[in-house]
């Protein structure tokens, strides 16, 4: 099934037992749940998020001050964000050790980590 | 307040800064991959605990090449901050308003060069984020960090690219801070 915009997206991770929230931002984002707080604020637990920059879709999986980006359409990034979480959910470890073990070459994709210097 | 150059403020002109001038209630952060402890230790001096950066980095895990972990900065607040307890993680959509309740927060926010970054968000204001920001404005080894000031809109564009991960205190000892 083709995945057009966000509540299709949505849709589809909800259809896999995994939190999802779209904001008015052009953002999803997607855990295995969320912890509220007493003040709250809520936590998504092993998040993970697709947003829309400078016009493409990209897949955001953070580890530490790091995160790996990856560009595609939502047909694209829906069934890799689905599998990453379910290549976790059968070995456990971190989203970003199973995106690692799901995504071939997936240091092509990390960015970040520390500030870029003048 | 000084005018920011878009060219030279925020992380060598990672962040979209409207101002940005000396802030000698903002230390500066001394590795260049230490912004996050860096916020933290800010944290604390406000709080009158007075430790140094190394002494701060001695007590957390830096994995190589990614940084530090909200989590673990969290918890490392948690455990040396004399009344507040904190949270680290990625925020629900919708929630800046409620973390800026129990400001000040740490804001991990990727920057226009690609890289994320840490800065103390203070306040928002009128539609104005109230920064503090360890790089300074000559990055790691500055005298002091800065202050800067940024349109919320530009703030949510960054903090939602660096994935709306955060530091806040999970109660005030003095309630909620604007």
């Amino acid at each position: 099934m083709a995945i057009r915009n966000l509540v299709e997206a949505r849709t589809a991770f909800a259809s896999q037992g995994l939190y999802a929230a779209v904001s008015t931002r052009r953002t999803i984002q997607i855990g295995t749940g969320t912890e509220p707080l007493e003040i709250g604020i809520g936590l998504i637990e092993n998040g993970s998020a697709i947003v829309e920059i400078d016009g493409r879709w990209t897949a955001l999986v953070t580890k530490y001050m790091a995160q790996y980006e990856v560009p595609g359409t939502l047909d694209e990034l829906v069934p890799l964000i689905l599998s990453v979480y379910a290549h976790q959910k059968q070995h456990g470890g971190e989203l970003y050790e199973a995106f690692e073990q799901v995504v071939a070459d997936a240091e092509r994709y990390l960015v970040g980590g520390v500030p870029a210097r003048v | 307040m000084t005018p920011a150059d878009a060219e030279t403020s925020g992380t060598g002109g990672g962040l979209r800064y409207l101002t940005e001038e000396v802030c000698p209630e903002m230390v500066a952060q001394e590795q260049s991959h230490s912004c996050q402890v860096a916020c933290a230790r800010q944290l604390l001096i406000d709080a009158g605990v007075i430790m140094t950066e190394t002494e701060l980095a001695e007590r957390i895990e830096y994995h190589e090449g990614s940084g530090t972990d909200a989590k673990d900065i969290a918890a490392l607040l948690t455990r040396l901050h004399p009344n507040d307890r904190f949270m680290g993680g990625t925020i629900e959509p919708g929630f800046l308003e409620s973390v800026t309740g129990v400001a000040p927060w740490i804001a991990s926010v990727k920057t226009l060069s690609g890289s994320r970054h840490a800065v103390i968000v203070d306040k928002v204001d009128n539609g104005i984020v109230h920064i503090r920001d360890p790089w300074g404005l000559f990055g790691p080894g500055s005298s002091t960090g800065s202050r800067a000031t940024m349109e919320l809109g530009n703030f949510h564009d960054h903090w939602r690219a660096g994935f709306h991960l955060s530091v806040f205190r999970q109660r005030t000892s003095q309630g909620a801070q604007s």
